[in-house]
């Protein structure tokens, strides 16, 4: 019986003991980044680089991506609003939705998938071929030099990509709403905009900012601290997608219950 | 103290130690290199040899023992504080370790730009010049993934010597390479050497390389020095490592 809690207190401890090493780590690596923020050690260039890279780069993936989860979504609740006579709720609903949670989400796990794998292999890469040592080597911070200029780079790209998921996501809803299933225009519009707050895009896009921070993070943590070459590259990008992708959807809870009570919803009344 | 003020040795390293995952790999290494000679690190396979390379400029911390370069102890040093003793030293790492993303001249350039030189043309007329030096003038615009491994290690070597730096150190410089490009990078190490009056630590296996280059040796063998001495007397010891390492070196050969 002791023997089997000792193994079960073993059990437990290991990978309670891991998870806290790593967020401590991951911790750590923010604490130095807004060190490196605060001296203004800001290399311009790249940061433009990774805007380009990031925030060019993910526009097409992230445009297809709400505009098809917000037609999908309208359609849903059409046809269950339209039981009960509320098709005309369709667009409050959808456009809410797209603001506070799926926009920032969708177009944060897009980015993850996108950027997050391409920055843990890109560092990985460097870290098993020497370059960052040979960085450390002629006296240049591989903090400064790889990972601020993409933290700086995602927190501008996030707002405009979680922006742009939510337009389109709210007009792919119109367009399926009205040309489709015959919701008059002006009715549709009418009520989307009495039911849209400043208050819902606000939260959309603080939390797609949040999660872009999450993701250069963990991204950047897992290229960093790579070895044991290809197969540790690859084991890298695996880990800052799959890593990302849980911290995005359960910080999004989160942010959920934090961030309703400040910045509450208009009331629906049709 | 500048380099020319200080009449020691370049580097002195006392009692080092340092273990990976409890395996120790480097075993209390004391040794001193001279200023302006060629030190050359000689050990099989896991004697530690790279290892030892990376704590002489901070890039690895030892658990024990102390690095001084210049007569400055490294070890308790930020990596910020390191950064102009690490800009007096360049590294020819074993595989190159150039950029990826940047061309030859740029990755050539990089160490004279993020040293604040912002004269555009004088660092353009440096990279032609240590270009030249190592045979590869005109191929700045090439980037690193269509290079041979002989390139690629003649452009790192340039990018290293650009800054011109007080001291060089070579992690297996000869590594991968058909003998007639060891052979002509051998002897680029003892051109930059003479010519720039370079303080050289090169790590090593070959010992064809070792009887070219050296001023000094230092033999490892399980990150213990077995030999630290002038090249002649390696072949002189009677340490039964030293000279199985020796006479498979010969068989090797023929």
């Amino acid at each position: 019986m002791k023997r089997m809690a000792g193994y079960l207190a073993a059990s437990v401890a290991g990978p309670v003991l891991g998870l806290l090493t790593y967020l401590g780590q991951v911790a750590r690596l923010l604490v130095e980044v807004l060190a490196s923020l605060l001296s203004l050690r800001i290399r311009w260039r790249l940061v433009l680089a990774q805007i380009v890279a990031i925030g060019i780069g993910s526009q097409l993936v992230v445009i297809i991506t709400g505009a098809f989860t917000g037609a999908v979504f309208a359609a849903q609740a059409y046809f269950k609003f339209s039981e009960l006579g509320l098709g005309s709720a369709t667009g409050p609903v959808v456009s809410i939705a797209m603001c506070r949670e799926l926009g920032p989400v969708l177009a944060a796990l897009m980015v993850a998938g996108r950027m997050g794998a391409s920055m843990a292999a890109e560092i990985g890469t460097m870290r098993v071929t020497e370059q960052i040592d040979a960085l450390r080597a002629m006296g240049v911070s591989p903090l400064d030099y790889l990972v601020v200029p993409r933290v700086l780079a995602i927190l501008v790209s996030m707002p405009i990509l979680v922006g742009e998921a939510i337009l389109f996501g709210m007009l792919a809803s119109e367009l399926l709403t009205v040309q489709l299933f015959g919701v008059p225009a002006a009715w549709y519009e009418t009520q989307l905009l009495a039911h849209t707050g400043v208050p819902d895009i606000l939260t959309g896009l603080i939390k797609g900012t949040f999660f872009g921070g999450l993701i250069v993070l963990i991204s950047c943590h897992q290229g960093l601290i790579t070895s044991e070459g290809a197969v540790g590259v690859g084991r890298a990008t695996t880990r800052a997608v799959v890593y990302s992708s849980l911290a995005i959807l359960i910080s999004n809870l989160f942010l959920s219950l934090l961030l309703n009570p400040l910045l509450p919803t208009v009331t629906m009344d049709f | 103290m500048s380099v020319s003020d200080n009449p020691g040795p370049f580097f002195r390293i006392e009692a080092l130690r340092q273990s990976f995952d409890g395996h120790p790999v480097l075993r209390g290494v004391s040794f001193d290199v001279p200023r302006g000679k060629t030190t050359v690190i000689l050990g099989g396979s896991g004697a530690g040899k790279s290892v030892l390379l990376k704590h002489l400029n901070g890039l690895m911390r030892p658990l024990a023992g102390s690095v001084q370069v210049e007569g400055n102890d490294i070890n308790d040093l930020s990596e910020r504080d390191l950064t102009p003793i690490r800009r007096q030293i360049g590294v020819l790492f074993q595989d190159g370790a150039l950029f990826d993303s940047l061309t030859v001249g740029e990755n050539v350039a990089f160490p004279l730009r993020e040293a604040g030189d912002r004269n555009e043309d004088g660092i353009r007329y440096r990279v032609n010049e240590v270009l030249e030096l190592v045979g590869l003038k005109g191929q700045e615009w090439k980037m690193p993934g269509v290079l041979s491994g002989g390139m690629r290690k003649r452009v790192s070597l340039a990018r290293a010597i650009a800054g011109r730096p007080a001291c060089m150190l070579y992690d297996e410089p000869t590594a991968g390479l058909d003998p007639i490009l060891s052979e002509n990078i051998t002897r680029l190490i003892a051109e930059m050497k003479d010519e720039l009056r370079l303080t050289s630590v090169v790590v090593t296996h070959h010992l064809g390389a070792m009887r070219f280059l050296a001023d000094q040796v230092l033999f490892l063998k399980h990150g213990e020095v077995r030999y630290c001495g002038p090249a002649a007397g390696l072949d002189d010891s009677d340490d039964r490592e030293i000279r199985e390492f020796i006479s498979a070196d010969a068989m090797g050969r023929t």
